[in-house]
C-alpha cells in the first residue's frame, strides 16, 4: 500500500471517487464482514467504520488503482483493532500457534486423499457455506478473499500484512481443514471413501 | 493500493524435469487451482496428472469446492439502509 503519495482531492472528486470505486464494492465488503462476525448489525458496523475510514484517509488511495483491496485491508484492520476486542467473543487461540502446529507436514498427507468428487458434487450450498463457517477466523479469511473475491496471492499479502509464503502456506492449510469438515458431511450423507 | 510488494519470501519450486516429493506437488496444486503458476509449473502439474489418478481426483475435488464457494457463500447483500446512512454520514463530513 503506497501511502507516501499523498494525493489531493478537490471536494467533488471526493465523493466522486467514493461513489464510482468505493461504493461498487461494498456488497463483497457487507459479505466477508458479515462471514467475519456472524452478525448482522455487527457487519454493519463493520462495514460503516470501513467507509468513513476510506473517505477520511482517501488522500492516501490513488485513483485508479485496486479500490477493492484498498477497502478489504481497511475492514480486515478494524475488524482486528476495534472488533475483536469488543466483542465479547472468546479469545480467539494465537494464531501463530495455530500456524506452527498446522505447518507440521503430517497434516498433508492425512487429509487430502479422503474427499471425492461426487461427494462434494452433491453438496448442497449450506454444507459448503456451513463448513467455512466452522473455520477458526484466519483460515476462513484467505479462503474468502482468495476464492470468493478473487484476490491475487501478492494482493492477499498486503490486504493482510503477511509474506506472500504465508499467505500460500495458510491457504493450504485452510483448504486442507475444509476439506475435512467437507470429508465429515460426506461420511454423514453415506458416502464411503 | 500501490505497486506489487516486493516481498517475496516466496520461491516457487523450480521444476528441473524431476518428480516432486508429494509436498511440492501439492503445493503446485494450489498455484494451478488459483492460476498463480507459471508457465513451467502448469506444464509439469499437467504432464503429472496424466498419469496420476490420486492428483487428479484431488484437483477436480478441489476445484469443485473452490466454483462451490464462489457459487454458494457470497448470499450476503447489503441492506440498503446501510448504504444511504453512509452517504449521509459522508455528505456531513464533507461539509
Amino acid at each position: 500500500m503506497s501511502e507516501k503519495q499523498r494525493q489531493s482531492y478537490s471536494k467533488k472528486e471526493k465523493e466522486e471517487v467514493f461513489e464510482t470505486e468505493f461504493l461498487p464494492h461494498i456488497d463483497s465488503m457487507y459479505n466477508f464482514a458479515y462471514r467475519l462476525t456472524f452478525d448482522e448489525d455487527d457487519a454493519k458496523d463493520l462495514v460503516q467504520d470501513t467507509y468513513l475510514k476510506a473517505y477520511r484517509f482517501i488522500q492516501s488511495f490513488e485513483r485508479g488503482t485496486n479500490a477493492k483491496a484498498w477497502l478489504f485491508r481497511i475492514l480486515k484492520n478494524s475488524f482486528i483493532n476495534d472488533f475483536r476486542k469488543k466483542s465479547k467473543q472468546p479469545a480467539k487461540v494465537d494464531y501463530q500457534e495455530v500456524e506452527s502446529y498446522y505447518n507440521s507436514e503430517d497434516i498433508d498427507k492425512s487429509i487430502t486423499t479422503d474427499l471425492r468428487v461426487d461427494a462434494v458434487q452433491d453438496m448442497i450450498g449450506d454444507e459448503i457455506s456451513n463448513a467455512l463457517n466452522s473455520l477458526d477466523v484466519d483460515f476462513r479469511t484467505v479462503i474468502i478473499l482468495c476464492d470468493l473475491e478473487g484476490f491475487k496471492y501478492d494482493e492477499m499479502a498486503k490486504i493482510l500484512d503477511i509474506p506472500i509464503g504465508t499467505v500460500r502456506s495458510r491457504l493450504h492449510r485452510a483448504r486442507n481443514l475444509l476439506k475435512e469438515k467437507l470429508n465429515d458431511y460426506a461420511t454423514k450423507m453415506g458416502y464411503k471413501n | 493500493m500501490g505497486k506489487p510488494s516486493s516481498d517475496s519470501s516466496d520461491n516457487a519450486p523450480e521444476n528441473k524435469g524431476k518428480d516432486l516429493p508429494e509436498n511440492e506437488c501439492l503445493k503446485i496444486l494450489n498455484l494451478v487451482l488459483d492460476e498463480e503458476a507459471t508457465d513451467e509449473q502448469r506444464a509439469y502439474f499437467e504432464k503429472h496428472l496424466e498419469n496420476c489418478m490420486p492428483y487428479y481426483e484431488i484437483y477436480c475435488v478441489d476445484r469443485k469446492i473452490k466454483e462451490l464457494i464462489k457459487k454458494n457463500c457470497c448470499d450476503k447483500e447489503v441492506p440498503q439502509d446501510l448504504v444511504d446512512s453512509i452517504r449521509e454520514k459522508i455528505l456531513q463530513q464533507a461539509e
